[in-house]
């Protein structure tokens, strides 16, 4: 079920709403948690009900080899607690390598090989990458004591819970568990609820009209036969496009994950701080997917020793971080080659920092503006480029994007230009007129450029619902919030009716993050 | 009590600003407005909507290709009025022909009226929905109004299959035992649920939801899906035999409805034209193959001037690789397309060996 669907605004998202709240409202928390986690599992089993019993047995399973990993390390049995993580680990790994790798490393072997094996065709199930992920972050942290949760109804939820079960944010148990416990949670509290509604709204607006706006001028760039030489103006602003249709898309599903939730009193972490103002790779990694980054961080990262061992070392680390990430967003080589361009981006940044503090004497913390800039620019042409793997069908078609980017197949002017610059500049400088199939015209110029004027001159989500709680909010007094909040809720409702018929217009519109 | 009673003012307070709201903000910009259906069904299709009307036409949701036009005396869209008895060129069609996404001058009858030799005025008898059986009730109510020379009639992609189709408002080819027989479905509404839609029919949101974003509230319920899952599990047998009665249906009767000879009647088909662009996107005609392949083969025995319109799609996109419609949001012609069926008609009528029709 989509959150930007006719049945799940006005069936069931109404429905596990009011029935949480009645279940609350007569004291029994225990029941209304249930109740959540039965939702999220018929939300999930919407969409394949086959699948639901993989879901729930994953849980099952890992409830009980965390509650075995807790009990031998309260016995002091370190030795029998590590083998059980390995298990634990293992089995997770074991399922996500059958589901979303097997394939890819058998046609791998086969293209080396020259081997013929066949698996046959394997259905991913949605969402598996995150709530296995989730899940061995629960693990780690039993055997390293950090999380002792007892509670069956409390994990079925923390794991399954449907605001992030298909794309996240990826959850830490220790910003989860303490909430479902809390009884404040099972209150209805009217201004949490119409923030909640304020994030749905930005988020799908987010999607419906900005993401879902600029994504025609994706497929003709990305989907063109790489026998097609894309030319410089066709290249660029598909790649932008796309840049921008990702952004808007995962953010504004991540905002409609963190405002549905926050309707139940629930926060999520916030996993997008305006990725595109970053200057440099390092900070662009601490505001784009940033659960993910930070998953990897102390999963992987710091486990395969992080910056303990010599620079060498540490870069070495960041790539081999870099190249798994890569590979958790889907079983192809593109996205090994955007993890290792990432990897290599950040080695080189932390060796120009490095360097620049080290030999240049440079104050790293007190940038110039014309640095930051320069620093925002280059980060973002570098995010584009490696973009266009991470989209790219294959990787001729990949290549033939860069290379038109680059400039290697000519600058052709759209021929319904020549009009207006037949005696401007372009005909001075020679430039050819011709019809450019991939080239969506002003149009795509506009909404590029819209885009990116909202990417990096706009406040994003939190920011601005910041700014609402910390100065508008306090001037008007409880009185007025409680009744503000209403009178809200009833306007994003219609606002929010209209973005899902915009929606339906267009058919369905999946999010991209549910292929990973 | 109170307490829930004031919550639900405010809750209702902030929906109709919000409305208010998008009201004003809409009128601001070009919402498709302005056609509204004609009063007397009776006369329906040539009387399509209300007559003298200035119109917008937009689509999507992002009101792409504004258009702003006027209706004439007989509720068509064209800038003029059409004359009775004037012995006009008719050209009839659904959507196509009735062409709200294109200027005047851009549409199949536009062009045709401005080309050398076509002294008789040139009539665009479109109407958005319409198919075979409404074409066959449209050429008789042309013939008694105008007396007509000459026609072109579009046949696209449904037009034979959903003749078949029992709808509110539409003429119909329903099953008796003499055969098909032409039967018109009158629209029946009650008249409150008719003032209501008159009333909200002026509002922008509505037309907006309406008309842009083809909201449609019984699409969304299970019995409707069920419906058209229904409606698509026709045996092929039957459908196959059913759109051949169609099209024998239509072309024995058509010269004797328009009071037009077969060879002064031009029929176009229209083809797939995505499938064109790429072969990845041809998509499954409503239409079966056969039976269109059928009414290319029975009309040129009868004597109609019939161009398949996909082979010169197909030539000319080779040569050019440009869109004849507005592809990849809306698969109507654009100016293109109508300007090369408009030049295909014109060859067929006034250029044929045997001379004007």
């Amino acid at each position: 079920m989509l959150f930007n669907s006719y049945e799940f605004i006005y069936g069931f998202l109404p429905i596990a709403v009011l029935l949480f709240f009645i279940l609350s409202a007569g004291g029994r928390t225990m029941l209304a948690a249930g109740w959540l986690g039965l939702a999220s599992l018929f939300f999930y089993g919407y969409w394949n009900p086959h699948y639901i019993l993989l879901l729930v047995a994953s849980i099952a399973v890992n409830y009980l080899m965390g509650r075995g990993i807790l009990r031998l390390r309260d016995g002091h049995r370190s030795r029998d607690c590590r083998l059980l993580l390995v298990a634990a680990v293992a089995f997770n790994l074991g399922l996500l390598g059958y589901y979303k790798y097997a394939n890819f490393f058998v046609d791998s072997l086969n293209m080396l090989a020259g081997t013929g094996f066949q698996l046959g065709k394997i259905v991913l199930p949605i969402g598996i990458s995150f709530f296995t992920f989730t899940q061995i972050a629960y693990l780690v942290d039993a055997y390293q004591g950090k999380a002792r949760e007892a509670n069956p109804v409390h994990y079925l939820l923390f794991v399954s819970y449907f605001p992030h079960l298909i794309a996240g944010p990826i959850l830490h148990h220790s910003e989860m568990m303490p909430q479902f416990a809390d009884r404040r949670t099972y209150r209805f509290d009217v201004t949490n609820f119409s923030i909640g509604v304020l994030f749905l709204f930005i988020g799908l607006f987010k999607k419906v009209v900005l993401a879902d706006g600029i994504q025609p001028f994706v497929g003709p760039v990305f989907d063109a036969d790489p026998s097609y030489r894309l030319t410089f103006l066709e290249a660029w602003p598909g790649a932008l496009a796309y840049t921008l249709q990702l952004y808007f898309d995962f953010s504004g599903y991540s905002d409609m994950a963190i405002g549905l939730s926050k309707m139940f009193n629930i926060d999520l972490p916030l996993n997008f701080n305006s990725p595109y103002k970053a200057y440099n790779i390092i900070e662009f990694w601490r505001r784009w997917h940033m659960t993910l980054s930070r998953f990897l961080r102390d999963y992987l990262y710091i486990s395969l020793g992080g910056n303990r061992h010599g620079r060498l070392r540490r870069y070495a680390n960041l790539m081999a971080t870099m190249l798994l990430g890569g590979l958790w967003h889907g079983a192809g080589w593109n996205f090994v080659i955007w993890g290792g361009l990432h990897g290599l981006y950040l080695t080189c940044n932390h060796a120009w920092r490095n360097f620049r503090a080290k030999v240049l004497g440079h104050d790293l913390d007190r940038p110039t503006i014309a640095g930051r800039t320069a620093g925002v620019v280059l980060t973002f042409l570098a995010v584009v480029a490696a973009w266009v793997f991470f989209r790219a069908p294959s990787l001729p078609a990949a290549f033939n994007i860069l290379q038109g980017m680059a400039g290697l197949h000519g600058v052709v002017l759209p021929e319904e230009w020549q009009a207006t610059f037949a005696t401007g500049g372009a005909a001075l400088a020679g430039m050819p007129f011709g019809y450019l199939e991939a080239f969506g015209g002003a149009r795509q110029v506009i909404w590029v450029a819209a885009l990116l004027a909202i990417a990096w001159g706009l406040p994003n989500s939190q920011e601005f619902a910041g700014r609402l709680r910390t100065s508008v909010l306090p001037r008007l007094g409880p009185r007025a919030v409680q009744s503000g909040s209403w009178s809200a809720l009833g306007a994003l409702s219609v606002l929010i009716s209209l973005l899902v018929m915009i929606n339906g217009s267009r058919g369905v519109s999946e999010f991209i993050y549910f292929n990973f | 009590m109170r307490l829930v009673l004031r919550q639900a003012v405010l809750f209702c307070a902030g929906v109709a600003a919000m409305l208010v709201a998008l009201e004003i903000a809409l009128r601001l910009l070009p919402v498709s407005v302005g056609l509204y259906q004609g009063d007397r069904s009776d006369l329906w299709p040539l009387h399509n909507f209300q007559a003298h009307r200035p119109y917008t036409h937009s689509t999507t949701w992002e009101l792409q290709y504004a258009r702003h036009g006027q209706t004439n005396n007989y509720g068509q869209l064209a800038p003029f009025d059409y004359i009775p008895g004037s012995r006009p060129v008719i050209v009839v069609g659904d959507s196509y022909i009735e062409s709200q996404m294109n200027d005047y001058r851009d549409t199949l009858q536009g062009y045709m009226g401005t080309m050398p030799g076509v002294t008789e005025p040139v009539y665009g008898l479109g109407v958005s929905g319409m198919s075979m059986s409404d074409y066959l009730a449209m050429a008789g109510q042309a013939a008694a109004e105008f007396a007509p020379r000459a026609a072109v009639f579009l046949v696209v992609d449904g037009d034979i299959s959903e003749s078949l189709l029992d709808q509110a408002g539409q003429y119909y080819l329903r099953e008796t035992t003499d055969g098909l027989k032409l039967t018109l479905h009158p629209k029946s509404m009650h008249p409150l649920f008719t003032r209501i839609r008159q009333s909200v029919g002026d509002l922008y949101l509505y037309r907006y939801v309406t008309q842009n974003l083809r909201f449609s509230l019984p699409e969304l319920t299970p019995l409707f899906r069920v419906a058209q899952a229904q409606r698509l599990a026709t045996p092929i047998e039957k459908e196959a035999a059913a759109q051949y009665a169609v099209v024998d249906r239509f072309l024995d009767e058509l010269p004797g409805r328009s009071g037009i000879e077969p060879q002064c009647i031009a029929l176009l088909l229209d083809g797939d034209r995505y499938a064109i662009y790429d072969p990845r996107l041809a998509s499954p005609r409503k239409d079966l193959p056969e039976a269109r392949a059928y009414l290319i083969r029975k009309a040129s025995e009868l004597g109609y001037r019939l161009a398949d319109m996909q082979p010169l799609f197909r030539e000319d996109y080779k040569r050019h690789q440009r869109h004849f419609d507005y592809y990849p949001v809306d698969a109507h012609w654009n100016s293109l397309g109508h300007r090369l069926a408009a030049e295909r008609a014109y060859e067929l009528l006034f250029r044929q060996p045997g001379g004007h029709c």
